[in-house]
């Protein structure tokens, strides 16, 4: 072992990283080589110098630190409680979109909807819908959110949704029905779907 | 303790101001020495003890509990350090090249600027060795700086150490021997004056 390898060899053993045969070729190297031998000591008392540095005392800045932070995370925690229960709230915001679309289907009407193919035929006074006495009405009439009044005749089938009407069998050809609740109207728009009201 | 810190990070994270003081209590005075012999003075020290404790709390949701909780925070800290210690770099070297320019300093001997709270405050140490081995622990340019500091004051491992600076194995070695043969010569043959 030659005098650079030898210095290699001490600071590999300093960092505690020398095996056994190193450690072996380093000291009989040390035995026969003075230079090295002195560089060594001077190492190791430069290491003994600067762990006297270590410091004992610091100033406690526990309060200081825990007042520094940002003001408590309420809205954090209720976001990461979202991200955490993916499927949950996919889940109800599904049922909230589904019911408000319901809502809005439901609540559109406050208005007046007359339905029928022969709308000239029609008289509408306020929220009232009159078939006067000398007018037939070929078809379905469907009457929301009003009072229908049959004179005349409808040869079709009368709806009346959230209202009311005045009219007989004598007035009305084919079915009189009266929808007066969310899930009658449900059934209705679904049977609707398949022809049949 | 390992596991104990990991767990607190975890309660800290889901908001657990509690768990997170117990942090602060744990790591405080080791950031501070940290913070102290890279920089110098108390001040600096000081910021760079919230600042990091800050950093901590805010990035909580990167934490990667695989990690030791001591190595990121003791990265955190280091990276902080380092950037003020090259902050400070600049700006003696921004003066320096004014102090050139100026007519006014005729003395030839204003280089560089002193500002009271940036530089190192030698005047806390108690004896003339320590003072100077400090001086020698100083003069060492930042990367070598702080790996002696973890290594001889914080005994971390060099494994430790090249997480903490986020640098290969190879070269915390290269630059520990080169650090300490730097202080050897400095320091190397002082005797203690008592």
């Amino acid at each position: 072992m030659n005098c650079q390898e030898a210095v290699s060899s001490i600071h590999e053993y300093l960092d505690g990283q020398l095996d056994r045969a190193g450690q072996e070729a380093l000291e009989r190297h040390l035995t026969v080589c003075e230079s090295c031998r002195g560089r060594l000591r001077s190492l190791e008392m430069t290491e003994a110098w600067v762990r006297m540095l270590k410091d004992q005392d610091a100033p406690d800045m526990t309060d200081r630190i825990m007042s520094s932070l940002p003001a408590a995370r309420k809205r954090q925690k209720f976001a990461r409680w979202l991200k955490r229960h993916p499927a949950l709230v996919a889940g109800v915001l599904f049922i909230v979109v589904m019911f408000s679309s319901f809502a809005t289907m439901w609540n559109t009407n406050e208005v007046l909807t007359v339905r029928t193919n022969e709308m000239d035929k029609i008289i509408v006074e306020g929220n009232r819908v009159i078939v006067p006495a000398d007018q037939t009405i070929h078809g379905d009439l469907i009457v929301e959110n009003g009072e229908i009044i049959v004179e005349g005749l409808v040869t079709g089938n009368l709806v009346v949704i959230d209202g009311k009407y005045t009219a007989s069998s004598a007035n009305v050809a084919g079915r009189i029905t009266l929808v007066n609740r969310i899930f009658d109207w449900l059934w209705y728009k679904i049977a609707g779907l398949f022809g049949t009201v | 303790m390992e596991l104990y810190e990991k767990k607190l990070a975890q309660l800290a994270k889901n908001g657990d101001r509690h768990a997170f003081r117990q942090l602060v209590d744990l790591y405080q005075q080791k950031i501070y020495h940290l913070a102290y012999r890279m920089l110098g003075n108390i001040q600096e020290a000081e910021d760079v003890v919230q600042d990091t404790f800050l950093r901590v709390y805010t990035n909580l949701g990167k934490y990667d509990p695989a990690q030791k909780f001591s190595t990121w925070i003791y990265r955190i800290g280091t990276n902080l350090c380092i950037d003020l210690l090259r902050k400070r770099k600049r700006k003696q070297k921004i003066s320096l090249d004014a102090n050139l320019y100026d007519s006014e300093s005729t003395d030839g001997y204003a280089v560089l600027p002193s500002d009271e709270n940036e530089q190192p405050d030698h005047r806390l140490v108690l004896s003339e060795t320590k003072r100077q081995v400090q001086e020698a622990v100083d003069s060492l340019p930042e990367q070598y700086k702080s790996i002696v500091i973890l290594r001889y004051l914080h005994d971390m491992s060099l494994q430790e150490i090249s997480e903490v600076l986020d640098m290969p194995v190879t070269t915390i070695k290269t630059r520990l021997h080169r650090g300490r043969e730097y202080l050897r010569g400095k320091i190397g043959s002082l005797q203690d004056s008592g």
